[in-house]
């Protein structure tokens, strides 16, 4: 009799068989991405308390008071300097010293630097609590450091050693990082040298 | 030349040389004779007009110079790129004119102009215009001949009424100012009427004409209506009086129906994206800066990857250094060649202003501008009795640096490791749609992850960068952390069967799961010390030499004091000197020896007295430097001192410059010389004796040093770094950078701080750091006293310089203006700071008064 046993022969796996791990796993995949995108809920507003008004100088306001406002006040400035996309006023301090200044980003007071040059750095401290940061700029080379409460608008330039100060910042309530990447630019928390 | 346009002022001014031929008889205008001008008008016809025919070309100048549009080049002609550069060179002369661009400039330009004229083979096509005497045309054939009457064209009527009374009104005020003038009557109609077109294109264009323009214009117009050439005084009255009826440049009437906004002269620039022009413009410095660093950019990138150069060791290129060749170089320039370089005043003027911003921002930014400046400066020197024949010209010597540097930067563009290096650095410092793309895609695949999946998997776990550098790289690391870690422990967990499965798909099936972890950590530690590298800033970190007393390039000089340092218990003894006196490159004549002795110690104590010595008249060069020896005698007042002797040489270079000057100093320590609260650290014994000596000078100053040490000791620490300056507070230390390098004028590089004059500067400026951190106070009050004065020129690194600088420099110049009485300044001069209360009042009142308590 004659064999008719043919050897069948070794069927393959499946494209599918073969790689169904890697297939269930890019599916699970696909299944989390998409129901992390339809899914998730918008988060809802959290209204907090109101931020804190922006402090005063001379009864001008930075976010408010207007370039004419701040002439009426103030009177003509003794120079006015553009200053990028600013327009800065510069004020004599009574006493002499360097000149108060006065920032407007359009019309609109941005930034006040008040040359107190006088004073403890101890009273803000009083008054605001504790800095939120400190940071290292102008006046670094002779151990001046610049004291940031940004949520109050202030900013005070004062002496790291004996806490006597140079300078005060006014500027509209932001966040810290508002604050570095607009008014605080070239500060650093590092001490870093630009001369001898 | 992409841009390449024809405007109407370019029309206008075509035609006005021409009828400077036609109408005047004139031989040569801008450098051409007729037959190149008429050459050139076929070339500018052939390029935008599809005709070398002169009379054509005339034609179509005229029309465009009335109707005021532009024409771009034709799109498809032979001889296409000679004929735009050939045009490209005429618009800059014309423009530059214009502009009143110096002589030599527009001479010069005028020959490039020839030159490309020669280069375009036009000129057997060309159809010249003939006229015959009595001003009818008669024939037109190939090759010169005599020469066109032009009769320009009206403009078109204007259709408003409204225009039409403007114009009116306008062209009797010129009629008035005509009068004026002294114009016949009969003339003045015309003349206004071509006045008025002319100043009206030119004011709507916005088009700035300087006076000399201005004059041109009312000259040419003037002869051609009358007939004659103007007198200068008609031609001044006349452009006075426009300079203030039309102030030219200033913006159309208003009462103009239809002002036009054209910008002839000024190529439209080609539209980019900024992104692009921020991308191709950092490249273009990188390129630049690249050259100037004078190494290949692989060795550049190799030694900013070592880990050194984290910290600021081991890097070094001379950016700021060849700055400050190039300022020197402008400054010899001006002492030697004065009449030269009055020639030139503007330029270099305007180029030295931006060296020294490029300097004062130690920033490579805006070197292709500096390039661009310097560039365009010759210098054009008159014929002298040396001179074989005609003019010679040479460049001048900062052009020739760079001109160098651009080769350089030319050869790094054309080298691939410093264009894949700075590609590559632009990708990762990228970070909108750089490092971002790489971290989250591209970096998977690069891991051999297999392809797709891979790297969708892992994209999924590292976000894509944004801004930060930092973060994806310790996300990065990690998440494969995390990767390898599952992998190792389960070894036949899901994790790493998943990774075996994702290698078997990328057709690694052989391809162990170590091997992928091995090159997987190792990209990341590539990576990682990129980021590194990139955080620390040291791609591009700069550093310069910026000294403060040069060296003389022409006299050796050293001095030696034996001993160095005396026990009290030796006095009295004797101390020998030894100097020796050479010179170097030229001989020198007229040789002076001053000397200054001066002790410093407890109490105040006598100069020592030296023994007599003398030195020879003359030196010349390559013969055996002179040496002579003198010695003092110490007696034991001198115990716990320092004794300095400085010793100045002055000569007259033979050939050279007189009054070249050097001088060296020599220290001797008795006992225990006081040294204040200074404590030094990491000093070699030499070091050490000459800062003693400096202190012991300071220490002088017993009110100021008593505020200054009130707050406790005073590390001086010697810094092997080479930041580019001497020294640096970190407080309450003083860094001095004793290696730090210097090149003057002439090359010559040294070490300021083998000074002791400028290791004595040094100390005394950075005590008035220290002395400000401890004395808030003072320094504010100083704020206020100092008012409007000018800040002291002395510091180096800018001027003015800002008030935390000048504080510290006023009390280092009180203190030295005495042993140091002249001083450089920060533009490479120098000042008699001896005279300090004289030229900067306040502050010497204020440090007199409030600092060193009165003590001079």
């Amino acid at each position: 009799m004659e064999n008719t046993f043919q050897p069948v022969a070794q069927k393959r796996p499946s494209f599918l068989q073969r790689n169904w791990f890697i297939i269930l796993l890019a599916f699970i995949a696909t299944i989390i991405v998409l129901a992390k995108i339809f899914l998730t809920k918008p988060q809802e507003e959290v209204v907090g308390p109101p931020p804190p008004s922006a402090p005063s100088w001379n009864e001008v306001t930075p976010g408010t008071t207007t370039s004419e406002e701040v002439k009426q006040k103030l009177g003509e400035p003794e120079t006015a300097v553009p200053e990028g996309d600013y327009l800065k006023f510069l004020y004599p301090r009574q006493g002499g010293g360097p000149k108060h200044e006065v920032i407007l980003e359009g019309t609109t007071v941005a930034l006040i630097k008040d040359r107190v040059l006088d004073g403890n750095i101890s009273a803000f401290r009083q008054k605001y609590g504790l800095p939120e940061n400190e940071f290292w700029g102008e006046h670094k080379t002779v151990g001046f450091k610049t004291y940031v409460w940004p949520k109050n608008g202030i900013a005070v330039v004062a002496g790291a050693e004996e806490g006597i100060i140079y300078e005060v910042w006014y500027f509209q309530p932001m966040t810290m990082d508002q604050f570095l990447a607009s008014w605080g630019k070239g500060l650093s928390v590092e001490f870093v040298p630009e001369g001898y | 030349m992409d841009n390449l346009l024809l405007t109407p002022n370019i029309a206008r001014e075509l035609l006005a040389n021409y009828e400077q031929f036609t109408k005047f008889g004139k031989s040569e205008v801008d450098g051409l004779n007729l037959e190149q001008f008429q050459k050139l008008l076929a070339a500018y016809g052939a390029l935008y007009f599809k005709t070398k025919d002169v009379s054509v070309v005339l034609k179509e100048l005229q029309e465009l110079a009335a109707s005021g549009q532009q024409m771009l080049p034709q799109a498809a002609i032979p001889n296409a790129d000679r004929l735009k550069e050939l045009a490209e060179e005429h618009e800059r002369l014309i423009q530059e004119k214009t502009a009143g661009r110096a002589d030599e400039w527009i001479r010069q330009q005028q020959a490039v102009v020839e030159r490309k004229l020669e280069n375009v083979e036009t000129a057997d096509s060309v159809l010249y215009e003939a006229v015959s005497d009595s001003g009818t045309e008669t024939a037109r054939k190939p090759g010169p001949s005599s020469v066109a009457t032009l009769t320009p064209e009206e403009p078109p009527a204007p259709q408003d009424e409204v225009g039409d009374f403007v114009k009116n009104k306008r062209i009797e005020d010129l009629e008035r100012t005509l009068a004026e003038a002294d114009i016949p009557q009969e003339f003045q109609r015309e003349t206004a009427e071509q006045l008025d077109q002319v100043l009206g294109l030119v004011q709507s264009e916005g088009v700035r004409l300087t006076p000399e323009a201005l004059r041109e214009r009312v000259f040419s117009i003037v002869s051609r209506t009358t007939n004659q050439p103007p007198t200068p005084e008609v031609v001044e009255i006349i452009t006075k009086r426009l300079s203030i009826q039309r102030p030219v440049g200033a913006p159309a009437s208003l009462f103009e129906s239809t002002p036009r906004s054209l910008k002839p002269y000024i190529r439209e620039p080609r539209e980019e994206r900024p992104q692009t022009q921020a991308v191709r413009r950092d490249s273009a410095q990188q390129f630049a800066s690249l050259a100037l660093r004078g190494e290949p950019y692989w060795r550049h990138l190799g030694r900013q990857l070592l880990p050194t150069s984290w910290f600021g060791r081991g890097i070094k290129n001379n950016y700021l250094l060849n700055l400050q060749k190039i300022k020197a170089q402008i400054e010899r320039f001006r002492a030697e060649q004065p009449t030269e370089y009055a020639r030139s005043i503007q330029t270099l003027l305007a180029a030295e202003q931006r060296v020294d911003e490029l300097i004062a921002q130690n920033s490579p930014e805006s070197f292709p501008e500096l390039e661009r400046r310097l560039d365009s400066v010759e210098v054009v020197l008159p014929e002298t009795p040396e001179a074989t024949g005609g003019l010679e010209t040479q460049q001048f010597p900062s052009q020739q640096i760079v001109r160098g540097f651009l080769k350089e930067s030319q050869a790094a563009r054309q080298n691939f490791f410093s264009n894949f290096a700075i590609r590559f650095k632009n990708f990762l410092i990228n970070t909108g749609n750089g490092i971002g793309r790489f971290f989250s895609f591209t970096l998977p695949r690069a891991l051999g992850f297999g392809g797709r999946i891979g790297s969708g998997l892992v994209a999924s776990t590292v976000p894509s960068s944004g801004g930060s550098l930092a973060i994806p790289a310790s996300r990065m690391l990690g998440s494969l952390a995390n990767l390898g870690g599952m992998g190792l422990r389960g070894g036949a967990t899901i994790a790493s069967r998943s990774l075996m499965g994702l290698a078997t798909l990328g057709g690694a099936e052989a391809l162990p799961l170590i091997a992928i972890l091995a090159v997987a950590l190792g990209s990341v530690f590539v990576l990682a010390i990129f980021v590194i590298t990139i955080q620390h800033g040291v791609f591009l970190k700069e550093t310069t030499s910026v000294g403060i007393i040069p060296e003389s390039k022409y006299i050796d000089l050293t001095k030696t004091a034996e001993p160095t340092s005396l026990a009290n218990s030796a006095l009295p003894t004797e101390v020998k000197y030894t100097i020796v006196v050479g010179a170097k490159e030229k001989n020198l004549k007229n040789v002076r020896l001053t000397e200054q002795f001066s002790a410093y110690g407890r109490n105040s104590l006598p100069t020592p007295v030296p023994g007599a010595h003398s030195i020879s008249q003359n030196l010349s060069f390559g013969n055996t430097p002179e040496t002579f020896v003198f010695t003092i005698r110490l007696g034991p007042e001198y115990a716990d001192s320092v004794v300095t002797n400085t010793i100045t040489v002055t000569a007259d270079v033979e050939g050279g410059a007189s009054g070249e000057k050097i001088s060296r100093s020599a220290n001797v320590i008795i006992g225990n010389p006081p040294t204040a609260c200074f404590a030094l650290q990491g000093f070699s014994e030499s070091e050490k004796v000459r800062l003693s000596a400096q202190i012991a000078k300071i220490s002088r100053y017993s009110v100021y040093v008593s505020r200054l040490c009130a707050g406790g000791t005073v590390p001086v620490i010697r810094d092997a770094r080479t930041p580019g300056y001497s020294g640096e507070v970190f407080y309450p230390e003083i860094h001095l950078y004793m290696d730090n390098t210097r090149c003057d004028p002439q090359g010559n590089c040294y070490k300021p701080l083998n000074s002791d004059a400028n290791l004595y500067y040094t100390l005394a400026h950075e005590s008035g750091h220290i002395y400000a951190h401890r004395n808030n106070t003072t320094y504010n009050q100083f704020a206020i006293d100092r008012g409007d004065e000018a800040s002291i020129p002395t510091y180096t690194l800018s001027n003015p310089s800002p008030l935390e600088e000048d504080f510290p420099e006023t009390i280092a110049i009180y203190i030295i203006r005495k042993e140091v009485p002249d001083f450089g300044t920060y533009d490479g001069g120098s000042v008699h700071i001896a005279d300090m209360s004289r030229l900067w009042p306040r502050h010497y009142q204020f440090a007199h008064n409030n600092i060193f308590g009165q003590q001079e």
